[in-house]
């Protein structure tokens, strides 16, 4: 009995080295967003990738701030992110060798059924600014993500200072966590929040929120593949994520980027030009 | 089903590997800092009694900057990976485990040292009596850093990366489910958690009445 238990231990011990002896496909780190990963988009594709690419994807999701943070150190050999004026700094300062942006789909301002301060139909821009002068609850995500770049950009527009909207705590409040939880947040308090379609989507039936504002030209969502400069950043694996950037810009991959989401939501959640 | 079943496995693997290697050498560093008179000892178990509620994030994020690619280690590529995750846990559940032995030898110390004194047992033996003598607390301790070890987010999250069929582990498969909004999955996961953690620990006990045929136990 005890050399049974001892047995045990050891055999769940070595598990996982039996299992990655199989594997012989590269495996290629890939920090991605949270919006991109709640999407279920890369899950989509990952057999497609697997079969002919030949790359075992290792998905890290983090929003932009701190996938771009895991280029810079190394942590990652590609990044797939949303976060354009950061992305720009960041192959400017050498971290990446190039930015390729190959989709788009647009961010939405979701909030109560009801609607509660009339911003249908307006514009981001001016959406914001009539939820601060309501002093109407909204939820950031406060994390240093794409979406919420996207969302100071967007008060930004507005013409009001995002620092100060922020530290208003009578209506604004920084969640600090990714983009589901912002939701169910945003859902549970009856707030206004801004999302990227996809994340919205795929949790629809599990929220009371409904899409208030989209398709204002404000609103638009470029996501860019950034492959890690090996020559600033020690211990990348260039050659499988110059492969895994030919393989998502080839004409096969961009066709079925377009398609996703048809079949579940009615609706596509990514663009590609 | 089948990623569900990896996930529970990854999760066994990792807290059982980081349990053990952490007991191996908690276990004598409790017995030595409940034994001892040094000056050091006495001044340790403040220090590991402290560390013991150390918040695991700060081991997390030790860990993380060891490991990452940028840090001393990073060569190694070990951050999200396994190892990260056991090495993580190794560092929260040490000082559990020290923290819990040492004051399991106090009360019966000086009594054994002058039971041991009048038989005139051999150093080497003394250990072993001492052990069996604090089988139950030691049980006890080690399960403690088991049940610790299972039970962990932040710190996994952070060196792990939370990689499906990697580095996911119960724990942060429900973070991710209840982010996403899957409740029931979430729950569903976190109760077989916890039935994991009651076989676990009815599994140990029984092999241990098994073992020490003890009429006591």
């Amino acid at each position: 009995m005890k050399k049974l238990f001892i047995g045990i231990i050891v055999s769940l011990m070595l598990l996982s080295g039996c299992k990655s002896e199989n594997e012989q496909p590269k495996t290629l780190r890939l920090t991605t967003t949270t919006s991109v990963n709640d999407s279920g988009l890369l899950e989509y594709l990952r057999p497609y990738i697997l079969e002919e690419a030949n790359i075992n994807l290792e998905i890290v999701s983090l929003g932009s701030g701190a996938a771009l943070e895991a280029g810079k150190r190394g942590d990652a050999d590609v990044l797939l992110v949303h976060s354009p004026a950061a992305e720009k700094t960041f192959v400017d300062e050498g971290y990446g060798i190039k930015r390729s942006t190959f989709m788009y789909n647009f961010f939405v301002i979701v909030g109560p059924s009801g609607d509660p301060v009339q911003i249908k139909d307006l514009s981001a821009a001016d959406a914001f600014k009539k939820i601060e002068s309501a002093k109407s609850p909204f939820i950031s995500r406060g994390d240093k993500s794409g979406t919420h770049s996207k969302e100071k950009a967007i008060w930004k527009l507005a013409g009001l200072d995002a620092e100060v909207v922020s530290a208003d705590t009578s209506f604004y409040v920084s969640a600090g966590s990714g983009m589901g939880a912002t939701l169910t947040m945003a859902s549970e308090k009856q707030a206004y929040t801004l999302t990227d379609l996809a994340t919205f989507l795929s949790m629809k039936d599990k929220l009371s929120l409904k899409v208030i504002v989209s398709e204002s030209p404000d609103l638009k969502n470029d996501y860019s593949i950034i492959v890690i400069n090996p020559d600033k950043v020690a211990n990348v694996d260039v050659e499988t994520a110059k492969a895994f950037e030919r393989w998502m810009l080839s004409e096969k991959a961009l066709k079925l980027i377009a398609e996703y989401g048809k079949e579940t939501y009615g609706e596509t959640l990514f663009f590609t030009e | 089903m089948k990623e569900i079943i990896d996930i529970i496995l990854t999760s066994l693997q990792v807290s059982l590997s980081s349990t053990t290697i952490a007991a191996i050498f908690a276990v004598p560093l409790g017995l030595f800092l409940g034994l001892s008179k040094s000056r050091m000892a006495l001044r340790l178990r403040p220090v590991f009694s402290s560390l013991a509620g150390l918040p695991p994030v700060l081991a997390g994020i030790t860990i993380f900057l060891l490991l990452s690619n940028a840090g001393p280690l990073g060569s190694f590529r070990l951050l999200y990976s396994k190892t990260a995750i056991i090495t993580a846990q190794v560092l929260i559940v040490f000082p559990l485990i020290v923290a819990s032995v040492y004051p399991l030898v106090l009360p019966i110390k000086a009594v054994f040292l002058e039971t041991c004194f009048g038989l005139n047992i051999p150093k080497k033996q003394q250990i072993r009596f001492l052990i069996s003598e604090l089988r139950y607390g030691l049980l006890a301790a080690v399960l403690l850093g088991f049940g610790r070890a299972m039970a962990e987010v932040g710190a996994v999250m952070m060196v792990g990366g939370n990689i499906r069929y990697k580095t996911r582990v119960m724990t942060t498969a429900i973070v991710l489910e209840t982010n996403q909004g899957n409740y029931s999955t979430a729950l569903y996961l976190g109760i077989a958690l916890l039935l994991i953690s009651f076989s676990v620990n009815w599994l140990v006990h029984s092999l241990f009445k098994e073992v020490s045929h003890d009429p006591l136990y």
